[in-house]
């Protein structure tokens, strides 16, 4: 059975899929004729280092496990939830029930039935302060979760909540099987076991991780390939230079500064996904720190350069950021530019501040290229407004910690990555019970207000407006400075079809197949 | 070799002034000291003369030119901010070679007097403290310098001291040997038989006679410490941006080394002649003072 989301998957995905339907092309190339079999090699950047979709934390990790589970949902073209393990759901008790069918007839690649109380079981697992999941906070409004028969579960939340199941297309909602989580324990993550259309058949942690083909897939004849072979490759052009020269087929995370020339290149395909990730520079209103004058704070958003930032920081890739809401989500709003740059302005409200004397911040830099370029030019912006910026080198785990403290003067590097619903972390980064509110010393109570005003709002259209207005307090706060919606690149070699570029970043391997 | 002509008819032994002439032209037949400290002294040079007469400031930004190919105006081409690579490799070389020699000073202050008082006075004080040196020599220079830059913190200074810690070791051991050789030598026992303070002794007829050895120490000391700043610059504990030394744009130029070399094969190539130049000094020095070598040369 194909649904919307798989069809228009193989319908975009490749220029050569993509033109099938379209009467010239007809006549060459046989529509939605694919090619089986074969192994991809992809590039990624980093090792997977667990198969356990309730503990894996980076991005090569959550693609490896959604490639062996199925999740409970998925994402469709425009942003919006979509059915995957669950065929259909239901919303009940003013936003607070919602009750989900789940597909019937799935097996798990041990020979176990995919039903309602594996499903449960999954849910449970997160829920288990034992198992010490990232995802627990991620579900964190759900009371119960009741099996009402072999394919009905109905998820009873806390508190209404629009944006709950999206949590569920990502990690927290892959389903393992039970059988193997009761064999192998804490080991489940060299050993997992999903619905999905790949079985993890070797993982050599640093060096590659095969996948091999599921024949029992519940989505007929899928997935096309045989095989596909994950090699970590931390360097930028070392993995670059594998694609080029054919040791892979696939690369993520292409190095921005050679995006326009990779562009020009005959041999390879450069895919982009804008909305990835947005940017933004974060400052600590806890009394300590500079940041906690509001007209300060307010200064960055006329003093810094976004252009410069845009042309520098990024290549020219991605766009010009005002707001927390990533275009190609339904809550974007592409007019939104209430800020163009002004250091006269800015230095005016530096002289409101009510600071005194040198003013000098330090803030702390991990060695990531593109924001070591960013961070400089905000550097270079500040001192035309007065204010000296000390940048510090230190590595993540420092970054981390201090970060963590709430004794960060300011954040030069402060990014979120896609999530499907923006509330997954504005709700963390404003909301004064989130943790990144409380690093930063947020708290505003109308703030508070609009975030669980959106939570509760009844159509997509009302939270639209709520998440506009929290857009224009967030500015208007300034504890975070937005200037960026950076892209993802892909890099594919032309006989790789079938591609669909998710915002999320995340590989559906089960569409590609190799042309030829 | 002929003299200066005005000298030869005052005397028959040369002055101070001639024998150091002398000895300098001698010096300059040494090819290692001649190409060694020609290296040297480009980069003194550089650091001191040619970064005022650059067009463009070390941190100046041009968002038109980013990672520009060298041309006219940017003889080396410009790095990812639109700053000219050749000002800021002057830059680093100023920080670098700061870096280098300050280390080595801060070395040699503290481990040339261990050494002299270790070696002196020997028994219980001298055994237990070369354990303790011996203890820092058994570590990995680089990781030692690495913990120790981790533990005090970023930034230049922090690095500094950080290898200055792990050269000590060198000097003391070297100053020690040499006293335990020096400190039986019949001047040495007359000034004790005179009754000299042992300050006097260590500083006045022990130091002079075992100095020759420290100074080769130190100039081979200085290339370490610029490998070894570069190093730590490279993983992000040195410089801290915008400032930038040798190591830290190796470090940050690699990262565009397809799309602009020079950014990071300039401040590389710099390195090796800084190595190279303060080794070859070092080495030609030691020959210098060293009269077998002379002899088999």
């Amino acid at each position: 059975m194909i649904n919307r989301r798989t069809f228009l998957h193989s319908a975009t995905a490749s220029t050569l899929a993509g033109f099938a339907a379209s009467p010239a092309w007809a006549q060459t190339a046989a529509p939605a004729k694919v090619t089986r079999g074969g192994t991809l090699t992809a590039a990624i950047f980093a090792d997977p280092i667990t198969f356990d979709p309730h503990l894996t934390g980076n991005l090569q990790g959550r693609g490896a496990v959604m490639a062996i589970h199925d999740t409970l949902f998925g994402i469709d073209e425009q942003g919006r939830l979509a059915p995957r393990l669950a065929e259909s759901w239901e919303w009940s008790d003013g936003g607070k029930t919602m009750t989900v069918k789940l597909r019937q007839g799935v097996k798990f690649q041990d020979g176990t039935a995919f039903d309602a109380a594996a499903v449960k079981y999954n849910i449970d697992r997160i829920r288990d302060p034992k198992t010490g999941s990232l995802r627990a906070g991620e579900i964190r409004a759900l009371d119960k979760l009741e099996v009402v028969d072999a394919s009905t579960i109905r998820f009873l939340l806390k508190y209404p909540f629009a944006a709950f199941p999206f949590p569920l297309t990502d990690v927290a909602g892959a389903i393992g099987s039970p059988t193997a989580f009761e064999r192998w324990g804490k080991e489940y993550g060299l050993h997992p076991v999903g619905t999905g259309p790949f079985k993890l058949a070797e993982y050599l942690k640093d060096t590659r991780t095969v996948l091999e083909r599921n024949p029992t897939y519940w989505r007929e004849g899928r997935p096309y390939l045989d095989k596909v072979i994950l090699r970590p490759i931390p360097t930028d052009s070392t993995r670059l230079a594998e694609l080029r020269a054919g040791g892979v087929q696939f690369a993520e995370a292409l190095p921005l500064q050679d995006i326009v020339r990779l562009r020009q290149a005959k041999n390879l395909v450069v895919s982009e996904r804008v909305g990835f990730r947005w940017e933004y520079f974060g400052f600590n209103a806890h009394a300590e720190f500079p940041g906690h004058s509001k007209a300060f704070r307010q200064a960055f958003q006329w003093g810094i350069d976004r252009e410069a930032l845009h042309k520098v920081a990024y290549f020219g890739t991605g766009s010009i950021g005002f707001s927390g809401i990533l275009p190609g989500s339904p809550f974007f709003d592409a007019d939104y530019h209430p800020f163009k740059r002004d250091v006269e302005k800015a230095k005016r409200l530096i002289g409101e501040s009510g600071l005194s004397g040198p003013i000098s911040i330090t803030g702390p830099l991990q060695p990531d290229p593109v924001k070591q370029r960013a961070a400089q030019i905000f550097q270079a912006n500040a001192a035309e407004i007065g204010v000296q910026v000390k940048i510090e080198q230190v590595d993540s785990a420092g970054y981390r910690s201090l970060l963590q403290s709430g004794k960060m003067p300011m954040d030069l590097q402060g990014w979120w990555g896609y999530r499907p619903d923006p509330d997954q972390y504005l709700a963390i980064l404003l909301h004064s019970s989130g943790s990144y509110a409380r690093y930063h010393g947020y708290n505003d109570p109308e703030m508070d207000k609009l975030m669980l005003a959106q939570r509760s709002a009844g159509s997509e259209a009302e939270r639209k407006a709520i998440f506009g207005k929290i857009t224009a307090l967030m500015n208007e706060d300034a504890v975070y400075v937005p200037w960026h919606y950076s892209s993802d690149f892909k890099g594919l070699s032309p006989k790789v079809k079938g591609f669909y570029h998710a915002a999320s970043g995340i590989v559906a391997f089960e569409n590609m197949y190799l042309e030829g | 070799m002929t003299l200066a002509p005005e000298s030869l008819g005052r005397s028959s032994r040369p002055s101070r002034r001639q024998r150091l002439f002398r000895s300098m032209l001698d010096a300059l037949r040494n090819p290692l000291l001649a190409v060694g400290g020609f290296l040297v002294l480009i980069q003194l040079v550089a650091v001191l003369f040619v970064g005022h007469i650059l067009p463009f400031g070390p941190n100046t930004m041009d968002y038109n030119a980013l990672l520009g190919a060298p041309g006219a105006s940017h003889l080396l081409g410009t790095d990812e901010l639109g700053r000219d690579i050749l000002s800021r490799l002057v830059d680093g070389a100023r920080l670098s070679l700061s870096v280098g020699l300050g280390s080595v000073a801060m070395a040699a202050l503290i481990g040339v007097p261990l050494g002299l008082v270790a070696g002196y006075l020997g028994g219980a004080f001298d055994a237990i403290f070369m354990r303790l040196i011996d203890s820092i020599i058994a570590l990995p220079p680089l990781v030692l310098a690495l913990t120790i830059a981790a533990v005090l913190g970023t930034g230049l200074v922090n690095t500094t001291i950080a290898i200055a810690i792990v050269a000590i070791p060198a000097f003391t051991r070297l100053v020690r040997g040499q006293v335990l050789s020096l400190k039986t030598n019949d001047y040495v026992l007359a000034a004790e038989s005179l009754g000299a303070p042992t300050w006097l002794i260590l500083f006045r007829h022990i130091l002079p006679n075992a100095i020759n050895p420290v100074i080769v120490q130190a100039s081979l000391a200085i290339g370490f410490a610029i490998i070894t700043e570069s190093s730590l610059s490279f993983i992000g504990l040195g410089a801290q941006p915008p400032q930038s030394t040798w190591g830290s744009m190796v470090q940050v130029g690699f990262q565009y080394l397809e799309l602009q070399p020079f950014y990071a094969l300039a401040p590389a190539t710099m390195i090796f002649l800084a190595v190279l130049g303060f080794n070859m000094l070092g080495e030609g020095l030691r020959q210098q003072f060293d009269p077998a070598s002379r002899g088999i040369k």
